[in-house]
């Protein structure tokens, strides 16, 4: 071993002891528990934030994996039945569908009118198919008022009881 | 155990590891603070903690000695930054500014072994001559006792009570600064 190495260690063997005459960490046993313990909580934390992390990110995946063949909850809640709206008896000439349910309204008239008026704002396939002409010819509808898109009115006479549904 | 297993076992939480670090390095780097924080004992020993609390929770996973070191080097001026922060927000402290950053550690350990050799100049020259036989003449505290006359348990006492005036005598050259 050469001189100046051996007198380094010499050095530092003396700086050593000279040093232990002091506080020295490696014999603070206290502080070594207080660190070691710092360190095991972090890895605790380390730990479970990776297992959440992955067990989010397998979720994620699993889902997106079966989303596309996946049947209706079994435990989901059954949608109710559509509630069943009145509608007038035909009695002229049907021009358009129950099912359809359209909202309408009869616009007053005055009780010597003969006329009978009908408002509504949908437009309905059947009406939609008719031309005002076959309207007119079917009877009864003595007008239709109204353009396409906006409120109609029809006109139909009283003697013939209905309603005439758009 | 080598670097690389140290600080990934630290990360696990691996007792070992930690052990190994812990001895490894908790006194080299007390002595680097010594001289960083000017041979305030005190300061020394809360930003030690503080730094080795910052290890555990932040350490990457390093390969080389070196890069270990220099990573503690870091976190240990960060600590101390931090903590002159600290105590001059406190109107009653008396700390004095941290080292400069950029001081490296080879400067700081010249510093201390300037101070050791002035230390052990400063001894009278019987003592002086006691330590220099142990320490660089390897003699045995078994001989020494004997060529000075006096018993083993006597000269034990001597010899650590030499190394505590040196070790005074260090401090105050570093708070001298």
């Amino acid at each position: 071993m050469s001189d100046p190495l051996r007198d380094a260690l010499r050095r530092n063997a003396l700086m050593t002891d000279v040093l232990a005459e002091g506080y020295l960490p490696s014999t603070d046993s206290a502080l070594q528990t207080r660190i070691g313990e710092a360190m095991r909580g972090v890895a605790r934390r380390r730990r479970r934030h990776r297992y959440v992390l992955g067990a989010g990110l397998a979720a994620a995946l699993a889902v997106a994996l079966t989303m596309p063949s996946r049947a209706p909850l079994p435990g989901a809640p059954a949608l109710p039945p559509p509630v069943p709206v009145a509608t007038p008896a035909p009695t002229f000439l049907i021009v358009t569908t129950a099912a359809a349910a359209p909202v309408f309204e009869t616009v007053s008239t005055s009780t010597a009118s003969f006329l009978e008026v009908v408002r509504t704002a949908q437009l309905i396939g059947p009406l939609e198919r008719l031309r005002d002409e076959e309207l007119l010819a079917t009877g009864g509808v003595m007008g239709l008022v109204g353009h396409p898109g906006g409120v109609r009115r029809v006109i139909v006479t009283t003697h013939v009881q209905h309603r005439f549904l758009e | 155990m080598d670097v690389r297993a140290m600080t990934r076992g630290i990360r696990e939480g691996r007792e070992d590891a930690f052990d190994a670090f812990y001895s490894g390095y908790a006194d080299r780097m007390y002595r680097y603070l010594l001289v960083s924080s000017k041979g305030d004992e005190e300061r020394g020993r809360d930003v030690l903690q503080d730094a080795l609390l910052r290890v555990v929770r932040h350490l990457p996973p390093l390969d080389a000695p070196e890069d270990l070191w220099r990573y503690l080097v870091t976190i240990m001026r960060s600590s101390l930054v931090d903590q002159f922060r600290r105590r001059s927000r406190n109107p009653g402290s008396n700390v004095a500014s941290p080292e400069p950053v950029d001081r490296p550690e080879e400067r700081a350990n010249d510093r201390m072994y300037a101070l050791l050799d002035d230390a052990l100049a400063a001894l009278p020259i019987d003592d002086r001559r006691i330590l220099e036989q142990h320490y660089f003449q390897g003699a045995s505290q078994a001989e020494i006792a004997g060529r000075n006359e006096s018993s083993l348990k006597g000269l034990a006492m001597r010899l650590s009570r030499l190394r505590r005036r040196m070790r005074d005598f260090i401090l105050e050259g570093l708070r001298r600064e």
